[in-house]
């Protein structure tokens, strides 16, 4: 019983079934949402000409920063060849492309024309990152989809190792494109820095980990399958070393700005008086994605406690949100600077802070989203054999 | 098992009348192409061969769209434009019909005849200039009377100097 | 009386000929009356007209780039009279307060705090010359037409918004609901994103000027000038060497079609 053996979760027991048709509603719900939001238009989302970015692309950019991440713990393993990672890795692949599907539907469905998916896919500019992103998120499809093949196909497994490698380069750039949809407008103070494509890379680590230790966790659990605390506090502290690194780079995105005068507005602006900006920065995205599970990850009284690890995991969730909806929200609120040093104002709000409230259809959207790539996650397992059928200390430590 | 599947000979009996059915229907309404009601035009004739049209209007109205729109060529021949005026003309009372929710519009009536789904009349006018002229200051003065309601607001609305 | 009177006076100029049964038939009509004021006002600028208008069925060429000029010290503060052109033309119908409705062209008031020097200006599509909407449009929906303007075509727009995001000069409007009553010349629906075409529909008629400056010069303001900045001849070139221009954010380098004279 020491060796290693993947196998199917059994999908019979009424809980899965709840499981299934409660995440099957919820993507419903969110997918009538998006329908309502284009029949009737965007006037009864909270988006408007000032805010033209809201929840459904903060969910959508969420998922997809997520799904590179979730594809590190497969990485972890044929990449930089730690074998404790090694029973990890197919459903690493598979939380990486569910997740990115979930993201993507909620990028497309919030469209001002999703009938027209078509042309997107089929007319390239190739000077837009955008186009780039369209090929990148394609392109992962196939290359995770290749990745999980050489995993769980013996005969495919000698290309395992060059596969691993492929995708882990194809998800640094897809990340890269990320961060640089942001990073490449020069014309918002918030956004003109090329410090936002690195640090989604670093925000996708956290945040996928966080994804990944939550659906792995609750699996086991519920298949009631065994799981040792060898492989789960590796991923704790490797857990505990992206929030710090996600944090490293948050100041120094704030520091390298302040030291510029031009972009000392927008600064006081996200770190002072911001009203709810401000707020979510130093209590969601600092204090409780930040300080908060690093001390659940580290401090003595909570260190080998599961339940405490799911709490710092959930965390890490909600910050990674909070900070991606400054980024996105925040960015836009502020002002555009088209003259510097001058109060402007118009009839189009110009030279004012701008106000958001997202509406019901767009947060049912981006739930939505997550429902998406949950009932991926959970008839994916329930059909193939992504999951070891133990994790415990022995068949983790167990060498080729 | 076996008994349950239905024999073959049942099978393709059925796939034929079933043939049979669709067929007659679509030559119903290939003979009656004239009891759909198109309005008539105003011209004499169309710029094109009328029964050439019929079945290639939309080529040309899709290559002059791209002719426009890009390269800036606005010829009448072709255009969109040019379509409606000549073809959308008033009925006995007067009234424009809309592409919406009229099958007295020269476009709809075929189209809903032939299950065609467009969305050109979602953006592109549907009626000639003048109608629509008419139409935007109706539902203005409209809403002018709507605000009118609470004159306090009017009166702010309409003093309220321009920035 | 006095109440319906300025109520009446909201309804933009062509609408009040429709509304007193001057049935105007035609698009031809309205705008030939339109630019006949305009040519009592300006007879040097339709002279110059003639000179440069292309037959319509030629396409767009390089050979001319349409611009703009603003003199902001002949733009009067409490005059919008290019907004209500624009509106006109181009069948807009900004509600006041609305966030969603959009605007092509809009009044500026820029206020400098050091001083308390306020300018006014409109405000529209810069038509820039490296335009970041057409940088970022992942159809090559937003495009630059041969003669520099900048337009989306809203067959391929698939309402992403990116462009908006890109726009350093907020010039953009996403199209929030369902419209109605649009006019045969500026299409425009829901879910796409629109913005300034320098009234393409009226330069490829040949009538060599956009609302904005003919409402401007009816004005008696004369802050708009429209033109080709390829031809050194032109009221704006001249005007341009004479007098200079500048760019707004020109530090971004887009080299904008539309300068400000004045700031």
């Amino acid at each position: 019983m020491d060796t290693l053996r993947y196998g199917a979760i059994e999908a019979r027991s009424p809980k899965y079934w709840a499981l299934l048709i409660g995440l099957g509603l919820v993507a419903m719900i969110g997918v009538l949402s998006a329908h309502h939001m284009e029949v009737e238009g965007h006037v009864i989302s909270g988006m408007n000409n000032q805010i033209v970015w809201g929840m459904p692309h903060v969910f959508a950019v969420f998922l997809i920063v997520a799904a590179s991440g979730a594809l590190n713990v497969a990485s972890i393993a044929s990449v930089f060849g730690k074998t404790e990672y090694k029973p990890l890795g197919r459903l690493s692949a598979l939380l990486a492309i569910a997740l990115l599907a979930g993201g993507l539907a909620v990028l497309v469905l919030d469209l001002g024309r999703p009938d027209r998916l078509i042309v997107a896919m089929t007319t390239y500019n190739f000077k837009s990152i955008f186009a780039w992103n369209i090929l990148l998120y394609t392109g992962f499809f196939a290359i995770v989809g290749f990745y999980m093949w050489c995993m769980m196909d013996h005969a495919m497994q000698k290309f395992s190792k060059q596969a691993g490698l492929f995708a882990f380069i194809w998800r640094l750039v897809l990340t890269t494109g990320t961060g640089s949809i942001f990073g490449f407008l020069v014309a918002r103070s918030a956004y003109d820095t090329a410090m936002l494509a690195p640090m989604f890379i670093m925000m996708s680590f956290a945040i996928g980990l966080a994804f990944y230790i939550i659906v792995m966790l609750a699996s086991y659990q519920w298949s009631e399958r065994p799981i040792g605390d060898l492989i789960v506090n590796r991923m704790r502290n490797l857990l505990g070393i992206f929030i710090a690194a996600v944090m490293y780079f948050v100041a120094v995105y704030h520091v390298t700005n302040l030291y510029a005068t031009e972009h000392h507005a927008v600064e006081k602006f996200l770190l002072v008086d911001g009203g709810i900006f401000t707020q979510l920065f130093w209590y969601v995205q600092i204090l409780l994605g930040g300080i908060v599970p690093l001390a659940l990850i580290y401090a003595p009284q909570t260190r080998n406690c599961r339940r405490s690890l799911l709490a710092a995991c959930a965390l890490v969730l909600i910050g990674g949100m909070a900070h991606i909806y400054i980024i996105i929200v925040g960015g836009q609120a502020f002002p555009m600077e088209m003259f510097p040093g001058m109060e402007v104002s118009s009839s189009f709000f110009d030279g004012e802070v701008s106000a958001y409230t997202p509406s019901l259809w767009e947060i049912l959207l981006g739930f939505g989203g997550i429902a998406i790539t949950l009932l991926l996650v959970t008839v994916g397992v329930a059909i193939l054999d992504f999951l070891p059928e133990s994790l415990a200390d022995n068949i983790v430590n167990y060498k080729k | 098992m076996r008994i349950l599947l239905p024999k073959l000979a049942v099978i393709k009996h059925s796939l034929a009348l079933i043939l049979v059915l669709i067929l007659g229907m679509s030559s119903v309404y290939a003979v009656d192409e004239h009891a759909i009601n198109v309005p008539a035009p105003k011209g004499e004739e169309c710029v094109e061969d009328a029964k050439w049209m019929r079945v290639n209007h939309f080529k040309t109205v899709l290559n002059h769209r791209d002719d426009t729109v890009i390269r800036g060529i606005r010829t009448t021949k072709h255009s969109l434009k040019n379509c409606i005026d000549c073809h959308i003309t008033p009925n006995e009372t007067g009234d424009y019909a809309r592409y919406s929710n009229s099958e007295e519009h020269f476009c709809a009536s075929c189209h809903t005849t032939a299950a065609v789904t467009i969305d050109c009349f979602s953006c592109h006018a549907d009626r000639p200039e003048h109608v629509i002229r008419a139409a935007r200051q109706q539902s203005q003065l409209e809403a002018l009377k709507e605000n009118s309601v609470h004159v306090s607001a009017t009166e702010l609305i309409l003093n309220t100097p321009q920035p | 009386m006095n109440q319906m009177n300025k109520k009446y006076a909201l309804l933009s100029k062509s609408e009040q000929d429709v509304s007193q049964g001057v049935d105007k038939g035609k698009r031809t009509f309205i705008g030939g009356l339109v630019g006949a004021s305009g040519l009592a006002v300006a007879p040097g600028v339709m002279l110059y007209q003639t000179a440069s208008a292309k037959p319509v069925e030629q396409a767009v060429s390089n050979a001319v780039r349409w611009g703009m000029l603003v003199n902001v010290n002949q733009c009067a503060e409490d005059c919008d009279d290019c907004v209500t052109a624009c509106n006109d033309e181009h069948g807009l119908w900004p509600k006041e307060g609305s966030t969603t409705d959009s605007q092509w062209i809009r009044k500026l008031t820029v206020k400098d705090p050091s001083t308390g020097n306020a300018k006014s200006l409109p405000m529209m599509c810069q038509h820039c010359e490296n335009p970041p909407c057409v940088d970022v449009c992942p159809t090559g929906a937003s495009f630059k037409r041969e003669d520099g303007i900048v337009l989306v075509n809203m067959h391929t727009c698939i309402g992403c918004r990116y462009c908006m995001m890109a726009c350093p000069y907020k010039a953009r409007s996403f199209v929030h609901e369902t419209l109605e009553n649009q006019l045969p010349d500026s299409p425009r629906g829901k879910g796409c994103v629109e913005s300034c075409n320098m009234c393409v529909n009226k330069i490829d008629a040949g009538d060599n000027t956009t609302a904005c400056a003919e409402a401007c010069s009816k004005a008696g303001h004369e802050a708009i000038t429209f033109g080709d900045l390829n031809d050194p001849e032109s009221d704006i070139s001249t005007q341009l060497k004479a007098h200079g221009g500048n760019q707004i954010r020109a530090d971004l380098g887009l080299n904008t079609g539309v300068r400000y004279q004045g700031l």
